[in-house]
C-alpha cells in the first residue's frame, strides 16, 4: 500500500494559489485594500480556509456589515461553499488561469443560489451528511453506523486542521472492501456542462459486475449520453486528465474527495 | 489469481500515468505559486506587524513630544526652574484651596452650633410643652374624680329629696284629713251648740212655765187661804211667815261650790267616786285628773296620763280602786283601765264606734 499512500498524499496536497479581493463597491476605504493571496488545499471547503481572507477585508466594509456572511464570487458566479475547492476550481475555470481570482462580499448574500453557511458546525455536519451517503452505497451504511462519535470527529478534525495522517487513520476504514467484491456501488458525481436542469448527474454504477471490473468508461456509458458528440472532452478529477481506463475501484479508493464521493468534471477542449 | 494480478498491471500502468498527471497538476498549479505566495505571506504578516509597531512608535513619538513641548526647550536648569514655578504654582494653588477649605470649615461650625442651639430650644419647648400636658392630664384626672362625687352626692339628695316629698306628701294628706275632721267637729260642735240652747231654752220655757205654774198655785193657795184667814180672824205672827219662805230655795243650788281650772280645753267627763269623797275629770288634753273635795276647797290629787286621744268619759268601780276611761278620735276609739296604786293605763279594746258613757256591772 505505500504506492497508494504516495498517491493519496499527493492528493491530499494539492494545492491552488487564489488571489482574493474585495467587491469595489463594497469599499469604505478611501484606499481599496490589496488583494490577498493564499493557497488553498484543494480538498478542503472554503469557510474552513477564509478566516484570515475575512479578517483583512472586514475592516475596510462599513460597520453595519461587518457580522454579515461573507461569500465569494467567480466571474459573476457565487461559489457554493458546500463544494470542495478543487471541485469548484475544475468546474468553472476552463482557461486555467493562474492564480484564481475571487471578488470578496460582504452585501446582497445570494439566498436563492447559496446555502446559507453561519458556522463551520454546518459544514461538519455537511461532510457527515455526505460520508453517511457515500458508506450507504458503498457499505449499505455499515460502517458510518459502527463507527463512534471520537472516530467521526478525527475525520473533521482531520479535514479542519489539514492533517492527513488523522483524517487517513479514520478514513481507512471506510475504504476498506473484500479483495474480490470491491464496493457495492461506487459513490460519484457527475458534473457537465449540459447539466442545466440540475447541477450533476448520480446513478448507481457497481465496481464490479460478472466478474469484470468496470472503468470510467463504463460509468459514463451508463449516463446514456452522447458525451463524445460534443467533440472531444476529458474527465477531470483533482485537476487531472483521467484515463477512460482506469478501473473504478482504484478511482474510488484513491481519487475520491474527503466525503468519499468522486466529484467528475466532464470537460470539453476549447476551440 | 493471474487476472488479479493482470489487473494490478493494468492498475500499475495506470498509476503510473495519474502520478504523471498529478505531477504535471502540480508542477501548473502549485510549484511556480506555493514559494511566491508563502512569501507574501510572510512579507503581509510582516507588514501588518510593522504597520502596528509604527502605529505604536508614532503614538510614543507623539507622547514624547508632549512632554518635550511641556519640559520646554532648555537646558536642565531651566526645566528644574520651570518645574520649581510649577510646583510653586501648584503649592499656591493648593494653599488656596485649604484657605477655602478652612473658610468652608468655619462656616459649618458656625452653623452646627447655630443648629444644635435652636435644636436645645427646641428640646426645651418641648419638655415645657410635655409638662403642661401632664398637668392638665392630672387636672383632669381630679375634675374627673370631682364630678363622680358630685354625681353621687347628686344621687344622695336627690334620694334624699325624694324621702323628703314623700313625707311632705303624706303629712299633707294627714293634714288635709285632719282639717276635714276639724270641720266636721266644727260643724257637729255648732249643731252640738244649737241643740244645747235650745234645750236650755226649752228648759228655761219649762221652768218658766213650773215656776208660773207654782207661782200661780201659791197664789191660788194664798188667796184661798187670805180669804180663809178673812173669813176667820185669827193672829198671826210675822216670825212664823220668815221660816216657811227658806225651804223653797234648798232645793235649787244658786251659788258656785268651788271652782278651778282643771284641763287644758274641754272637759268632757266627771263622776265621783262612791265615797262621794273624789272627783275623777276627764278632757280633751287626753289626761285624767283626780280632785279631792274638801269643805270649800278642791285638790288635785293626780294625773292619770297613757291615752292617745280626748277622754270621752270616766267611771268609779264600786271600791273606787279602779277607773275605766274611753276615747275617741276620728279613726280610733280605746277604752282604758287604770288601777288607782299603780296609775298605768290598760289599753283594753279598740273600736269604731264612739263611746258615750260607762258604767261598771
Amino acid at each position: 500500500m505505500a504506492e497508494d499512500r504516495e498517491i493519496l498524499r499527493e492528493i491530499w496536497e494539492g494545492r491552488l494559489p487564489v488571489c482574493f479581493t474585495l467587491a469595489t463597491e463594497e469599499v469604505s476605504t478611501p484606499i481599496a485594500p490589496d488583494p490577498f493571496y493564499l493557497m488553498v488545499p484543494r480538498l478542503t471547503y472554503f469557510p474552513l480556509v477564509t478566516d484570515k481572507v475575512r479578517r483583512h477585508f472586514v475592516r475596510c466594509v462599513v460597520p453595519e456589515k461587518h457580522d454579515n456572511e461573507m461569500w465569494l464570487e467567480f466571474e459573476k458566479c457565487p461559489l457554493k461553499w458546500h463544494y470542495p475547492i478543487g471541485l469548484l476550481y475544475d468546474l468553472l475555470v476552463t482557461n486555467s488561469e493562474l492564480p484564481w481570482q475571487l471578488t470578496v462580499h460582504f452585501d446582497k448574500y445570494p439566498d436563492n443560489k447559496l446555502l446559507k453557511c453561519p458556522s463551520k458546525d454546518v459544514v461538519e455536519s455537511h461532510l457527515m451528511h455526505s460520508l453517511k451517503e457515500a458508506d450507504a452505497l458503498k457499505h449499505k451504511n455499515h460502517i458510518m453506523a459502527l463507527m463512534q462519535e471520537r472516530d467521526h470527529k478525527q475525520l473533521w478534525l482531520g479535514l479542519l486542521h489539514d492533517r492527513f495522517d488523522q483524517f487517513w487513520s479514520a478514513n481507512r476504514k471506510l475504504m476498506e472492501h473484500s479483495a474480490e467484491d470491491g464496493f457495492r456501488y461506487i459513490p460519484f458525481r457527475l458534473y457537465a456542462p449540459q447539466f442545466t436542469s440540475k447541477p450533476f448527474m448520480q446513478y448507481l454504477v457497481k465496481s464490479i459486475e460478472n466478474e469484470k471490473r468496470l472503468t470510467l468508461e463504463d460509468l459514463l456509458q451508463r449516463a446514456n449520453l452522447n458525451f463524445e458528440s460534443k467533440g472531444p472532452f476529458q474527465v477531470v478529477i483533482h485537476g487531472i486528465d483521467l484515463p477512460l481506463e482506469t478501473p473504478l475501484q482504484w478511482i474510488s479508493e484513491h481519487l475520491s474527495y474527503p466525503d468519499n464521493f468522486l466529484h467528475l468534471c466532464i470537460r470539453y477542449s476549447s476551440p | 489469481m493471474a487476472g488479479g494480478l493482470a489487473y494490478s498491471n493494468i492498475e500499475l500502468s495506470i498509476r503510473r500515468v495519474i502520478f504523471k498527471e498529478i505531477e504535471k497538476r502540480n508542477y501548473r498549479e502549485k510549484e511556480p505559486f506555493e514559494v511566491l505566495i508563502s512569501t507574501y505571506n510572510k512579507l503581509f504578516d510582516a507588514v501588518s506587524e510593522l504597520r502596528h509597531e509604527i502605529l505604536l512608535l508614532t503614538i510614543q513619538n507623539e507622547k514624547l513630544r508632549q512632554e518635550n513641548l511641556q519640559n520646554g526647550q532648555g537646558t536642565l536648569e531651566g526645566k528644574v526652574t520651570e518645574k520649581s514655578s510649577i510646583l510653586e504654582q501648584k503649592i499656591y494653588s493648593l494653599q488656596e484651596e485649604l484657605t477655602n477649605l478652612h473658610r468652608r470649615k468655619g462656616e459649618h461650625a458656625q452653623q452646627i452650633v447655630d443648629l444644635t442651639s435652636k435644636l436645645q430650644e427646641a428640646e426645651k419647648n418641648l419638655n415645657l410643652k410635655e409638662n403642661l400636658l401632664s398637668e392638665a392630664e392630672t387636672k383632669i384626672i381630679a375634675l374627673k374624680d370631682e364630678k363622680k362625687q358630685l354625681e353621687i352626692s347628686l344621687a344622695e339628695t336627690e334620694g334624699g329629696n325624694q324621702v323628703l316629698r314623700d313625707e311632705h306628701q303624706a303629712l299633707q294628706i294627714a293634714y288635709a284629713s285632719i282639717e276635714e275632721k276639724l270641720k266636721i267637729l266644727h260643724y257637729e260642735n255648732i249643731a252640738l251648740v244649737e241643740r244645747l240652747m235650745a234645750y236650755k231654752a226649752h228648759d228655761a220655757e219649762i221652768l218658766n212655765k213650773e215656776n208660773e205654774h207654782f207661782v200661780k198655785i201659791k197664789q191660788a193657795q194664798m188667796q184661798k187661804e187670805l180669804e180663809e184667814a178673812a173669813s176667820e180672824v185669827k193672829v198671826i205672827t210675822a216670825d212664823r211667815v220668815l221660816f216657811e219662805t227658806p225651804l223653797l230655795s234648798s232645793s235649787i243650788p244658786t251659788k258656785v261650790h268651788s271652782k278651778f281650772d282643771a284641763h287644758e280645753g274641754e272637759v268632757n267627763a266627771l263622776q265621783f267616786n262612791a265615797a262621794g269623797r273624789m272627783l275623777a275629770s276627764g278632757g280633751g288634753d287626753r289626761k285624767i285628773k283626780l280632785w279631792d273635795i274638801g269643805q270649800n276647797t278642791c285638790s288635785l290629787r293626780g294625773s292619770l296620763t297613757g291615752s292617745n286621744a280626748g277622754i270621752t268619759s270616766v267611771e268609779f268601780d264600786a271600791n273606787g280602786s279602779l277607773i275605766l276611761a274611753a276615747s275617741n278620735v276620728t279613726n280610733q276609739r280605746s277604752l282604758y283601765f287604770w288601777v288607782l296604786e299603780k296609775k298605768i293605763p290598760i289599753l283594753c279594746t279598740q273600736r269604731r264606734t264612739i263611746l258615750g258613757f260607762l258604767t261598771f256591772k
